[in-house]
């Protein structure tokens, strides 16, 4: 079994009380009642609890958690207010799933191969009820080369594509790995908008050199209101969950409560061969944090092939603690980290550079520091003169700070204020 | 009651593949992917959703429903008709043949 390293067991001691709350309620088995009520005795701020639950995208599995005592434990208005998300979610859930099915006939009626990542099929295979997860985009993964069909088809079902910088897409395919879209469909709330990230890679900033046709080959196959969905394997899906959730630096706990999910029922998945992939892949680094967040923040189990080598010790901490800070500061560092200060950046830069060993995922951490797609829509270079946007985001990045600065500071005098 | 189709106590239903559905507490919701319309269920009709994740007849789900909540036949048949024709209109239920009585 994991033993958790001491520098990661001293931040927990000093969470806050109610994150605390908010781990006791995702824990399954849940914790013992003794824990959940020893926590609520205290003088708890409530709104920053359903904040947390709202912000870290596990409103259904803490309501799913919650037994007769837990309920009848908390403030009636707390209890409300998580059943009303619960029930939105449940509603956007289902939206999602009649707008995926739709999309999936049109990919069909095309011939085109398409997996979903995550969403309907996740929430199912692992919760057994897609109201158990947080109905968020609709993530599908392609081929790079069916990319133009793919938008295609999704254009003409009633979505536009978002996507900063689409006018470069060459650049934007070889830099980034998805086309962002949201539903045009009249009449519905800004809430219940479906949105769908077009992957043609797994992953952004880890490139996991996974083709997407062995990818597709492996597959599994669902069956969603009567409709065959491929999915990605057993294997496949945990390591795309833990090399998503560490490049995000898990600062939304529901990914990692997918992970653990997953490790309650570890006889359905072929750990030595996930131990060689992961090695193969260089995301040692990614596995041990995972592992360890998972089995300190959410008390999983971790299977003994999975447990971290003793020598990886400081470099788990490291990544663990920062993700910690990362899931209690919404402006933390590592989220948009581009907009943050010169030492935010450094410190994202630092984190996403020691996620992995590989010098090709160093250089290209450093590449994706200079480029930013709005940039290419606010400035228009014709397709020779690309290049220069690597010149010229750091200078709009200085001369965006100083506007910033400027309207702060000229705001600060209006208001009087030093 | 419109045009759709009329169920009596020899047809033979299921619940439609084409559905999405979730359990809240002791109810579940389900929607239609075609229609795009929500449907929930108490509690009782719950139990009859998932008695009819396999085919059967609607006498036959009546049998036992009358055992597991101690109700006159009678009265249970006229709420399950009810009931499944309403279903059957929001193209949650699958009619998979008609027996003859």
């Amino acid at each position: 079994m994991l033993q958790p390293a001491r520098m990661t067991e001293q931040f927990l001691q000093e969470l806050p009380l109610e994150f605390r709350l908010l781990l006791c309620c995702l824990r399954t088995p849940p914790n013992s009642t003794e824990d959940f009520e020893q926590l609520t005795s205290h003088h708890l701020d409530w709104d920053r609890f359903l904040s947390w639950c709202d912000r870290h995208r596990v409103v259904p599995q803490v309501y799913g958690n919650l037994s007769g005592a837990w309920k009848k434990a908390l403030p009636k208005m707390v209890l409300r207010d998580l059943r009303n998300q619960f029930l939105e979610n449940t509603k956007h859930a289902m939206l999602r799933s009649a707008a995926l099915v739709n999309l999936l006939k049109r990919f069909a009626e095309r011939d085109l191969p398409v997996l979903s990542l995550k969403g309907t099929a996740l929430a199912l295979g692992i919760y057994g009820d897609l109201n158990l997860r947080h109905a968020g985009d609709m993530d599908l993964l392609i081929a790079p080369e069916h990319f133009d069909q793919a938008d295609h088809i999704i254009r003409h079902a009633g979505y536009r594509n978002i996507t900063p910088g689409i006018r470069h897409r060459e650049h934007l395919h070889h830099l980034f790995s998805d086309a962002g879209y949201v539903s045009d469909a009249e009449g519905i709330p800004n809430t219940h908008r479906i949105r769908i990230e077009l992957h043609w890679r797994l992953t952004n900033l880890i490139s996991l050199p996974m083709d997407f046709h062995e990818v597709y080959y492996r597959s599994q196959t669902t069956v969603i209101a009567g409709y065959p969905e491929a999915v990605l394997n057993p294997e496949d899906r945990l390591i795309y969950l833990m090399t998503h959730g560490s490049e995000h630096a898990w600062y939304r706990l529901g990914w990692l409560c997918d992970v653990a999910q997953i490790l309650h029922r570890p006889e359905i998945l072929d750990w030595p061969q996930i131990v060689a992939r992961t090695r193969d892949l260089g995301l040692e680094r990614v596995v041990d944090q995972t592992m360890h967040l998972a089995h300190v923040l959410l008390g999983t189990p971790i299977p003994a092939l999975m447990s971290p080598e003793p020598e990886t010790g400081k470099q788990t901490a490291y990544l663990a603690t920062s993700a910690i800070g990362a899931m209690l500061e919404p402006n933390s560092f590592l989220i948009e980290w581009k907009k943050h200060s010169v030492t935010q950046i450094l410190k994202g830069t630092i984190y996403r550079l020691r996620l992995h060993r590989g010098i090709r995922h160093k250089a290209r951490i450093l590449r994706l520091m200079l480029v930013r797609p709005e940039d290419w829509d606010e400035i228009s270079l014709p397709r020779p003169l690309f290049p220069l946007y690597y010149v010229l985001n750091p200078i709009l990045l200085i001369l965006r700070r100083y506007r910033r600065y400027r309207r702060g500071h000229n705001q600060r005098n209006q208001s009087g204020r030093p | 009651m419109g045009n759709g189709p009329v169920i009596n106590l020899q047809t033979m239903i299921k619940a439609s593949d084409e559905i999405v559905s979730s359990k809240l507490d002791d109810q579940v919701v389900m929607m239609s992917i075609d229609k795009g319309a929500y449907f929930g269920l108490d509690e009782i009709g719950s139990r009859i959703w998932e008695l009819l994740a396999s085919p059967r007849t609607v006498s036959g789900l009546c049998s036992i429903l009358i055992q597991e909540y101690d109700v006159p036949r009678e009265e249970c048949e006229q709420d399950i008709l009810a009931l499944l024709n309403e279903l059957a209109e929001k193209n949650l239920l699958q009619i998979t043949e008609e027996q003859s009585a």
